[in-house]
């Protein structure tokens, strides 16, 4: 078999770059912006991510973990009682107001007042015991790296939250999130910072971590069974952080503005992929059309062309794999919100291959000026 | 649609094209034979529509009126589809540009036609190699059309259409692209191949060596055959 889409592709590798290229970069934007809204997104349920917690109680219907209101009590007794609950946190939550010292520009902050035991189920993954230890100390405060900038201070100066003199003690990474700057207190600091704000006496939700063997499925609809007159709801922990992504990706402008994005990326690529492929197809017109006064059946040249545009699509992938692992990288290093997923991946790639066929049937329509007579002089 | 004849018959020949709103008749009323074992060639000046009547004879293009009867099979009659397997059964080109793929060597490109023929593996490697032996390319098998000259790049395509052993080849001005050695070469070829193979080669060409190797001359003015001659003597006026 003479295999003259794989061969011309190679050989003329020159001419048909630019379609691979352009199905390479539709793959880039693709799964970088796929990776990146969810990373960003994702950024908005760092508190669920970032416990040991099984079950999350909350305030019925929340759409996000940052949009809690106080919960009743009730939850709290309703969760101590359940089978298979070996501890019970509460986290209070704070929307407040920063004052940098000598500064007069407020910047919103979400104070949690958490449990900061060893045990701790809020931030076990990213608290040190130094940091538990250090935020012990009345009025002590923690924030990301990355936050230091926004709140103009410098770990061991004083700032000001609801008018209260906080000292930042500790650096805490991994705390970034949508919006307000998280600030992590201890449960008796946050309290104190609550005198002259919202802060109820009620917590804004009540975690519990399960003992061993016992199913958070289970134990979530046995307690939500319990919530009498719908005054709590019960989420497993991965229900709640996949509850609050979908939340900002699908029901906030932001979200629906990506989406719009990346369908734009796909037909912006898709067409300038085709129009590349169709250009480089033009230039062997007149071999086509050759084959034709051959009696070569045009569905087997269409059938060349889908070729190319196959293999197209598979270079504009490994090209794509590439500089999106560079970008992955890049992005990581900089501490940008990036999360990549197989899931993203397979659907990127279906994207690339589906933006090459594209390309493929588009330049089919060049097949339309193939005429073998044409090849005769006048 | 099947009809018993000889290799190529037309009769009344006639097309026209419409630009905007003015009609030019490109033939009329033409008349045409090719028999086998000749080359059969068909000459006039640019524009009196001998392209024109080429595509017609080889299934190209359909004429406003008249019969084309080719290997026994009534053009007027067929479907596209029935004409692309009718000139993948009967028929090869040889076009004045050699329209090789630039990615292919000699050998695939002769290969290349033979595949959607159905001919592949040994058979369609003998055929392949024996047509490009007889063109004198034996030893250019595996070399691009970038690495040969015009002459040995219409040697391949001269190959490439005589490869699947066609009752009748098109030749549209096959030499007017090469120098004098190489046109006299593919002049020679094209002969040969209507001696050795009873190939009925019908070619266009105003190209006067060629006149002289033609077995039978269709000369053409005006859309009209004005003359016809058989090698050494005049048939008609």
């Amino acid at each position: 078999m003479v295999a003259l889409a794989r061969k011309s592709l190679l050989y003329e590798w020159r001419r048909y770059l630019p379609a691979a290229i352009a199905v390479g970069l539709a793959g880039v934007l693709l799964f970088a912006q796929a990776a990146l809204v969810l990373g960003i997104f994702a950024t908005a349920g760092v508190f669920v991510r970032a416990s040991t917690a099984d079950l999350w109680v909350g305030y019925p219907q929340t759409p996000s973990v940052d949009l809690g209101r106080p919960v009743s009590a009730l939850a709290e007794m309703r969760l101590r009682m359940q089978p298979g609950v070996a501890q019970v946190d509460a986290l209070h939550w704070l929307d407040a107001s920063w004052l940098a010292p000598g500064s007069r520009k407020r910047v919103a902050v979400v104070v949690a007042g958490i449990n900061l035991a060893p045990d701790g189920l809020l931030f076990a993954h990213v608290l040190t015991a130094k940091a538990r230890a250090q935020l012990l100390e009345p009025g002590a405060i923690a924030v990301d790296p990355a936050d230091l900038s926004k709140l103009d201070i410098t770990v061991g100066q004083y700032g000001y939250i609801e008018g209260h003199r906080v000292k930042v003690v500790g650096l805490v990474p991994g705390l970034r999130g949508l919006g307000a700057v998280t600030v992590i207190a201890s449960q008796d600091t946050a309290r104190w910072l609550a005198a002259s704000a919202t802060l109820g006496s009620n917590a804004t939700y009540y975690l519990a971590r399960l003992g061993v063997g016992a199913d958070p499925v289970q134990a979530r609809q046995q307690l939500q069974a319990t919530a009498s007159q719908g005054r709590f709801e019960v989420w497993t922990a991965p229900e709640f952080a996949r509850r609050t992504t979908l939340f900002w990706l699908f029901d906030t402008g932001a979200g629906l503005g990506f989406i719009a994005a990346s369908l734009l990326v796909f037909a912006v690529g898709a067409v300038i992929a085709s129009q590349a492929l169709s250009a480089a197809i033009a230039g062997s017109l007149r071999e086509f059309a050759m084959l034709r006064a051959l009696g070569v059946a045009r569905k087997e040249l269409a059938a060349i062309i889908l070729t190319q545009a196959s293999w197209l699509g598979g270079t504009g992938l490994l090209l794509a794999t590439l500089v999106c692992a560079v970008v992955v990288m890049l992005a990581r290093a900089a501490d940008v919100p990036i999360a990549p997923s197989a899931a993203i991946a397979a659907l990127c790639a279906t994207g690339v291959m589906l933006v090459a066929w594209f390309a493929g049937l588009a330049s089919l329509m060049r097949l339309a000026q193939c005429e073998p007579a044409t090849l005769l002089r006048a | 649609m099947k009809a018993a004849g000889t290799s190529l018959s037309a009769s009344r020949i006639a097309k026209s094209y419409v630009v905007g709103t003015v009609v030019t008749q490109v033939l009329a009323e033409v008349d045409f034979t090719a028999e086998p074992h000749a080359l059969t060639l068909i000459s006039g000046p640019s524009g009196c529509g001998k392209s024109t009547l080429l595509a017609i004879l080889s299934g190209l293009l359909q004429p406003d009126s008249g019969e084309v009867l080719s290997m026994g099979t009534r053009l007027s009659k067929c479907s596209s589809a029935q004409l692309d397997g009718h000139r993948r059964a009967h028929t090869g080109f040889v076009f004045q540009g050699f329209n090789l793929f630039p990615a292919l060597t000699a050998l695939e490109q002769v290969l290349l036609p033979l595949q959607y023929l159905g001919v592949t593996g040994g058979k369609a490697q003998d055929q392949a190699r024996a047509a490009l032996n007889e063109v004198g390319l034996d030893h250019r098998l595996h070399h691009r059309p970038a690495h040969l000259s015009g002459g040995e790049q219409q040697r391949v395509a001269i190959a490439r259409a005589l490869a699947k052993r066609p009752q009748l080849l098109f030749a549209d001005e096959p030499t007017s692209a090469l120098d004098r050695r190489n046109g006299a070469a593919v002049i020679a070829l094209l002969h040969g191949i209507a001696r050795k193979h009873g190939t009925a080669v019908v070619c266009v060409s105003h190209d006067q060596r060629l006149i002289d190797h033609a077995d039978l001359l269709y000369r053409m003015e005006d859309g009209r055959i004005s003359d016809t001659s058989s090698r050494g003597r005049r048939l008609s006026s």
